[in-house]
């Protein structure tokens, strides 16, 4: 008996001691604040129904759809965005840059592509080295793209 | 025969009051019997008909149906088998569509029976100066009025379902969303609209129009019968119940969505109660699928709908939101019915299928076809690139109801093909041609066509689209139109239809579509380049030959150069020689004006009009309105009669059981999508005030 709670202690303090994982930043919100570095850059929280976009320092909603932009946000969670397979894509299909905004972010991209319609492929992943950039082609047909990691995701000019 | 018909419905009914009075009082969960709940037995359903009796009045007909055969809850029409079935058309293309019923005929193209009044002319024909006649299409729409019924739903959604949402409507200003429109030249004579003889009208529309032809019975003047009393008692109770719920006070508890749930099931009851005790068709005929209702209101309570726009809002002069026609929302709640969370575009044509008085549910529908659709938030989950939605209802004051699903039972009625019992199914496929990234709807016709199973043919034109662009724009590989014997359960898609979108072909003006079924028996295709900064070009052919574009006409309105001259008129076989009939007027001002680019479109001939109509959206986003006497035009300049709206509109489809369509009325119906939102919402115009 003695011994094991002295083994539920050792447990319990050893687990106490593990680093607690850093917290995310908070998910942007309509009205809140950015970055001038941010201005034009947009993002979606999963549950807004439509991106937001910097302007002016602050997170502004789109009242309509807008043409695809090229430098996007994700913060953690996940964001789903939608490619040229889908009426008002969100990206443009071509050569992107994910670029971690915190030393230990791991960016990730997993995308769906057009099979025919109806029909959506299996994911492709592409995730980066922790802090480290991740250089990836945004797929032709493009359904969907589940960005994550606090990352800045750019497009190179064609 | 007689009440006894429906212990079944009333027991249903029963407990979802039962259990929605226990969830309003907030006292705790009901414990309803749950006896008079279970599926009818075979001697208290209501599903079969053996006997038929027409009433006439001076302006309306309703069918009474009756049973007295309990034994047979649904006659099944034709063979019933479930699984997948491929056809494979003339020259090898292959269309593959899950299906619960078995088909037949479904590979043989239809032949048609309507001729035009003259004979197209083999080379150019001057240009038409004749002017439609005042009667209508024999394709005319005639739904069946159910003027008792109606009057009873009305009565009941507003006392229970729609307490909140009416509500918060009247709360509202309405002139404080009003958005000015811009004044434009000549349009139609109020007056003449004003003349026309209404025979179903909202309120609304009763209020604003003192010209009003009073020997004949409107839904809204007809003697209260005892039912309706009943009914209205009913729904008073229900209103008082409900009323706490319907205050914003500090103290009113949080709206349980599953009460929204079981009183939206509560006023389908209703509606088929009523309906059916007062001799009209219901449009719910499988107890098992209304059972299948009130379990899934139950177990998975119906969202609210979303905050805007409200139920009836104003959002112009002329122009209200009615309700929502898609959504994981009330009205139709798509998304457990048929996981439809979102879809869009929604173009609309009646089946021209007669009512037949030996079934228990009226065949005479209207069938709403829509684009990319999807079973999850956001465009997620269970994608399908296009499917039918169909519906019977004749009263659209209060939205455009969608019945229950019809599963592996050989009922072609139900609210959408299926591919499980609540799920809508992709129905056109690519086949052989190229695949594209989806094929999306973009006009639908219905021709007579005897001999095959339901005496109409459903023809339905779509666009390939490439690649998705920038907002307006998009690529096409091709258009081409499916049709289906089967009020659209399945459809085969006609290779001698498609239209490739190349660049040196007149082709590529038509790679979206609107129908109409013009005065003289031609069936006129309008068309459009892919995306939305083209005009509208103009082809016609006879009915018979719809599937076969080389026996199509083009319109020209006469062009002269220094080098050659074309005379106005039809040229067959010929789309290069098609000029724009509407849109992209040019010059310096066409840019600016309202409606110089078109973008996805719907053309009717309106009775009340008398005149051809066309809504589109253009290059600003504006949903904007032409008339004209003729198909060719001249078309009226474009009136605005919506502008852009938040979350971004686009696509309106007119009703064909629009009051004005009909000539009954000057309300215009028609569905409009929403992208933020990504469903399909049926709005309401007066023509009286554009």
């Amino acid at each position: 008996m003695r011994k094991t709670t002295l083994a539920i202690g050792v447990i319990t303090a050893a687990l106490s001691a593990l680093p607690v994982a850093s917290a995310e930043p908070p998910a942007p919100q309509a009205g809140t604040p950015c970055t001038s570095d941010l201005a034009g850059v947009m993002t979606w929280p999963a549950d807004v129904l439509t991106p937001l976009v910097c302007v002016d320092g602050q997170w502004q909603a789109l009242t309509a759809p807008q043409p695809p932009n090229d430098r996007w946000l994700s913060v953690g969670p996940t964001i789903t965005l939608h490619g040229q397979g889908l009426r008002n894509p969100d990206v443009a299909s071509g050569q992107w840059t994910a670029t971690p905004l915190e030393p230990g972010t791991q960016c990730r991209a997993e995308q769906q592509t057009v099979v025919s319609p109806g029909i959506k492929s299996a994911p492709q992943v592409s995730e980066g080295e922790p802090g480290q950039p991740l250089s990836l082609q945004m797929l032709p047909s493009l359904f969907s793209v589940e960005l994550s990691g606090h990352c800045l995701w750019t497009r190179s000019p064609s | 025969m007689g009440a006894a018909a429906y212990i079944g419905r009333v027991g249903g009914l029963a407990v979802a009051l039962g259990v929605g009075t226990a969830i309003a009082t907030g006292y705790g969960v009901a414990a309803a019997d749950d006896a008079p709940a279970t599926p009818p037995s075979s001697d208290t359903t209501d599903a079969s008909t053996s006997g038929t009796t027409d009433t006439t009045t001076a302006t309306t007909t309703t069918d009474s149906k009756a049973t007295t055969d309990g034994s047979t809850p649904e006659p099944i029409k034709s063979t019933t088998s479930a699984g997948t079935t491929t056809t494979t058309v003339k020259d090898g293309t292959v269309v593959s569509a899950q299906t619960n019923t078995g088909t037949t005929g479904a590979t043989t193209e239809p032949t048609q029976a309507a001729e035009p009044t003259t004979e197209p002319t083999e080379t150019a024909t001057p240009e038409p100066t004749q002017t439609p006649e005042t009667e209508a299409p024999k394709e005319t729409p005639k739904p069946k009025p159910t003027a008792v019924k109606k009057a009873t739903t009305k009565t009941a959604e507003e006392s229970t379902t729609s307490v909140a949402a009416r509500t918060v409507q009247s709360v509202a200003d309405p002139t404080s969303a009003l958005q000015s429109t811009d004044p434009v030249a000549v349009f139609a004579d109020a007056r003449t609209l004003a003349a026309a003889s209404l025979t179903m009208m909202s309120p609304m529309t009763a209020a604003q129009i003192t010209s009003v032809d009073t020997t004949q019975p409107t839904a809204t003047t007809a003697p209260e019968s005892p039912l309706t009393a009943v009914t209205r008692l009913v729904s008073n109770v229900l209103g008082l119940v409900l009323n706490p719920l319907a205050g914003n006070m500090p103290t009113t508890p949080a709206q349980p969505p599953l009460i929204w749930s079981l009183l939206a099931f509560a006023r389908k009851e209703f509606d088929n109660f009523f309906a059916a005790l007062a001799g009209g068709t219901t449009e719910t005929a499988s107890p098992v699928a209304r059972l299948t209702s009130l379990a899934l209101a139950a177990i998975n309570p119906i969202p609210p709908r979303p905050a805007f726009p409200a139920p009836g809002q104003q959002l112009s002069t002329s122009t209200n939101f009615v309700d929502w026609v898609t959504g994981n929302f009330l009205p139709n709640n798509t998304s457990q019915r048929f996981s439809i969370w979102g879809t869009d575009v929604g173009t609309m044509w009646d089946n021209g299928i007669p009512d037949d008085p030996s079934t228990p549910y009226n065949e005479h529908q209207v069938l709403i076809a829509v684009g990319d659709t999807f079973s999850g938030a956001n465009m997620t989950g269970d994608w399908r690139s296009n499917t039918i939605l169909r519906s019977g209802d004749t009263f659209l004051v209060d939205g455009m109801s969608i019945p229950d699903g019809e599963w592996l039972n050989g009922n072609m009625f139900g609210g959408a093909p299926l591919s499980s019992p609540t799920t809508a199914r992709q129905v056109i496929f690519p086949g052989n041609l190229p695949a594209g990234v989806t094929l999306i709807p973009t006009a639908g016709i219905s021709l007579p066509t005897p001999g095959t199973r339901f005496g109409a043919t459903q023809y339905m034109s779509f666009m390939s689209v490439k690649q998705w662009g920038s907002p307006g724009s998009w690529t096409t590989n091709y258009s081409a139109i499916a049709y289906s014997t089967d009020n659209g359960e399945n459809w085969t898609v006609a290779p001698t239809s498609v239209r490739y979108n190349q660049s040196w072909s007149g082709n590529k003006n038509f790679q979206q579509s609107a129908f109409v079924l013009g005065n003289d028996g031609y069936v006129y295709a309008y068309g459009t380049p892919n995306g939305r900064q083209g005009a509208a070009y103009l082809s016609r052919v006879l009915p018979k030959d719809i599937l076969d574009t080389t026996k199509y006409e083009y319109y020209n309105k006469g062009t002269t150069s220094w080098f050659s001259s074309t005379p106005a008129g039809w040229y067959k076989n010929d789309p290069g020689k098609a000029t724009p009939v509407f849109g992209k007027e040019g010059g310096a001002c066409g840019v600016a004006s309202a409606g110089n680019t078109v973008s996805e479109m719907s053309v009717q001939y309106n009775k009340s009009l008398n005149k051809y109509v066309v809504l589109y959206g253009d290059q600003f986003n504006n949903i904007v309105i032409r008339t004209s006497d003729t198909p060719q035009g001249a078309w009226s300049t474009a009136k605005t009669i919506l502008t852009q709206q938040n979350g971004g509109i686009y696509a309106p489809m007119m009703h064909p059981w629009s009051p004005s369509t009909m000539g009954t009325g000057t309300d215009l119906y028609w569905n409009l999508s929403l992208w933020s939102q990504y469903n399909v919402m049926l709005m309401r115009t007066d023509l009286t005030k554009v």
